[in-house]
């Protein structure tokens, strides 16, 4: 019990101190040594892998399809969307503070940075429709901290465009509109192509791929179709990559350094400074260069694992990563699937 | 436009209409060879099958090793004789005066030598074909084809353009009176509403084998490793799991067997390289075993012991999983799911000896030793029917 205790203030000490960009990979580093140390020891499947891979074996993500990755007693479980394929993979928490310490960090840092609070649009469902879903628990989280309103442009299961086209259509103050990458789209055909002219400060959050499941736009086209739609520059359209074994998330960072007054950047993907992401070999599982598996090891992972290896493909590059696609043959996951499955209805 | 020719480069839907149509009209001289012109076809094909230029061209297309290559072309051509040719002729005696006049043909590439059968079977029942070859790998088709002695080449055609391009796709069906398209099932789904209404369309689709062993010997162990190497498990007869009657030490006695045997064939029959996709699902499969059951890695193979947990099955690339089963009852229960994916089941020869193979209700797989899995006999029947099905009208089986 100790060990744990320690392992989490060492976790959220070190989210607190790097949530305004410092680095210290060092303390990164031997924190995720010792958390994976920790969790071979409590979690008897991975350390079964450790066993066989070593030390520094990541969990693929397939794996909380099939085991429970939890060392203490659950109080709170995030579940896969991946509906279409069986079971469901689950992340169970003993406590969500540090999910929601690092994705108020983050959140403040890329999608709020130049503001308190702001009225919000969501196009998803809300903890009372889908109370296992991490990403609906990361938008109520933004509601509260960081919405002066919300409105949850979504109901039984469906977009609701009266909601959404009434609170485009009397915004005086900038807004941001946060949903999944279908969802906007539905959004956007929906609107049968009425455009609005957001007031300026006002931004897009997307997240989540198409899912393999019906009509995918490239990013650009998305970001252009987006900008055109609600009349906001492509700076402030930010993607946001997340997914069910994690508790941080990767930010986009044009809406920031715009705020800042900075250059425009090359669009990438950042991971926090509390977590470490590389690409490793789809074989041999090692470290490789240019483009390779996403493997990411997140220190806020405190009571499941730490060392993920997803089936996305993504390009390392110095300033965060580029994703490409998702591994074909993987199982088909995602918030986008779940409100697409619920759009088709 | 030259005949028996093959195309590639830029393809022109009113030009692959226009040649259908041409095909069409070679049809009666096609049913009109005798038997030397089928003797000469097979010798053709098996001159074909020890060709060092074809040998050379598979390595680059396929990714298969070299060795895999020539597995796979000497056990594809080794039963094609004229007196199987015949048998079936004689089975479809309506082939002869059949109002088809045209085929066409969409090839999957996951199987370079799945063309053979699905090329030559048309031909030697007196229908021209036009042939759409995998944009992933048209070597074998287009060496198929300049292999082909005149009186067959002259009613042959194959294209390579990327599969989607309906325009292209409209123009390989206008004329044909049967399509036989293999692939994923939602290509199979994207592609038949483009077939005209007089066209019959036969949809091969997605597929896998499964194995089941009772009271084994070396032989049955032998046989599965190559089944389970060959083709480096991408084809829709490669076995993805095996049951095995008894305990889960009986289990685990199989899969030590199986691993060794394995371990030679890494080095004898190698396996290629895999895609990025496939090193994916092989590293979240293999993981998921590790976690949760028993992982025995090769250099080139890994099989998952089934524990308490149920495992996914093997995702190709010679991963394989393995269950303990309560027999062949247990065994039919769990795989009467699959219903028309299950393609082939191979057995332990203790349990062909007692005919007493898993048969899965309302499911058609073709049944063979542990070792045929991934040789069938040129004339076997496919989904239990026979190879003149779809070429003759009346053809059942």
């Amino acid at each position: 019990m100790k060990a744990r205790a320690q392992l989490w203030r060492r976790a959220s000490d070190l989210i607190a101190r790097l949530s305004d960009g410092g680095r210290d990979d060092e303390a990164r580093d031997a924190l995720l040594t010792d958390l994976s140390a920790y969790q071979a020891e409590h979690i008897p499947s991975y350390g079964r892998v450790v066993a066989a891979r070593g030390p520094e074996a990541a969990l693929p993500t397939d794996v909380f399809r099939y085991a429970k990755i939890s060392s203490r007693e659950t109080v709170h479980t995030f579940r896969t969307s991946g509906t279409t394929h069986g079971q469901r993979g689950e992340h169970h928490f003993a406590d969500l503070a540090l999910y929601e310490q690092a994705a108020l960090a983050s959140g403040k840092r890329w999608l709020f940075p130049d503001v308190t609070r702001m009225p919000l649009v969501i196009l998803a469902p809300r903890a009372l429709e889908a109370p296992d879903s991490s990403l609906t628990h990361m938008l109520e989280l933004f509601a509260t901290h960081f919405g002066s309103e919300a409105t949850w442009a979504w109901r039984d299961g469906s977009l609701d465009q009266d909601a959404l086209t009434e609170a485009l259509s009397g915004a005086k103050a900038p807004l941001a509109i946060l949903g999944t990458s279908f969802a906007l789209v539905h959004a956007m055909e929906q609107g049968g192509g009425t455009r609005a002219t957001l007031p300026k400060g006002s931004r897009v959050m997307q997240t989540g791929g198409y899912k393999g499941r019906s009509r995918a736009l490239e990013p650009r086209e998305m970001r252009a179709a987006l900008s055109s739609t609600f009349g906001v520059p492509e700076s402030h359209i930010i993607a946001e990559y997340g997914m069910t074994e994690l508790s941080s998330q990767a930010w986009e960072g044009t809406l920031a350094a715009a705020s800042k007054g900075h250059a425009p950047e090359p669009r990438r993907l950042r991971f926090p400074p509390w977590v470490r992401a590389r690409v490793v070999d789809p074989e041999r599982l090692t470290p490789c260069q240019g483009e390779g598996l996403l493997r990411v090891d997140d220190v806020a992972n405190v009571d499941s694992v730490s060392a993920i290896l997803t089936s996305d493909v993504a390009r390392m590059h110095c300033d965060g990563f580029e994703l490409l696609r998702r591994a074909a043959g993987a199982v088909p996951r995602g918030c986008s699937l779940a409100i697409e499955e619920a759009l088709e209805r | 436009m030259t005949s028996g020719a093959m195309t590639t480069g830029r393809v022109d839907a009113r030009e692959v209409a226009a040649r259908a149509l041409e095909l069409r009209a070679t049809a009666k001289g096609l049913r009109d060879v005798d038997e030397t012109a089928l003797a000469r076809l097979v010798a053709a094909m098996h001159e074909l099958a020890v060709d060092p230029r074809l040998l050379n061209g598979l390595m680059g297309s396929t990714g298969l090793s070299r060795a895999m290559i020539e597995w796979g072309l000497r056990t594809t051509f080794e039963s094609l004789d004229v007196d199987r040719i015949e048998r079936v002729r004689d089975a479809a005696p309506g082939y002869a005066t059949s109002p088809y006049r045209l085929a066409s043909i969409v090839l999957a590439g996951n199987v370079f030598t799945a063309g053979a059968r699905a090329m030559l079977w048309p031909l030697v029942l007196g229908l021209p074909i036009v042939v759409k070859a995998s944009s992933r790998d048209a070597v074998f088709p287009h060496a198929l084809l300049r292999a082909l002695p005149p009186e067959f080449a002259r009613c042959a055609q194959v294209y390579a353009f990327r599969g989607g391009r309906e325009e292209l796709e409209r123009a390989l069906f206008q004329h044909a009176d049967v399509v036989h398209a293999y692939g994923a099932d939602e290509t199979l789904r994207a592609l038949a509403p483009l077939v005209p209404p007089r066209g019959h369309f036969v949809g091969h689709g997605h597929g896998i084998g499964v194995a089941y062993v009772e009271a084994f010997d070396d032989a049955d162990v032998a046989g599965l490793a190559t089944d389970l190497a060959a083709y480096d498990q991408r084809g829709c007869l490669s076995p993805v799991e095996v049951l095995v009657r008894g305990s889960r030490e009986t289990a685990r006695r199989f899969a030590q067997a199986l691993h060794e045997e394995l371990t030679a064939l890494d080095v004898t029959l190698p396996r290629g390289p895999l895609s990025r996709e496939l090193s994916s699902a092989q590293a979240q499969w293999r993981g998921v075993a590790l976690a949760t059951a028993e992982l025995l890695e090769g250099p080139h193979h890994a099989l998952a012991l089934e524990d308490d947990v149920p495992l996914p099955r093997g995702v190709g690339g010679r991963n394989l999983t393995i269950r303990a089963s309560a027999g062949a009852e247990h065994a039919a229960q769990h795989w009467g799911a699959l219903g028309a994916s299950l393609k082939c089941i191979g057995v332990s020869r203790a349990c062909l000896d007692r005919d007493a193979a898993p048969a899965p209700m309302h499911t058609r797989p073709r049944v063979c030793a542990l070792g045929q899995m991934q040789r069938p006999s040129f004339d076997s029947h496919a989904d239990g029917e026979p190879p003149s099905y779809g070429m003759v009208p009346t053809t059942r089986r």
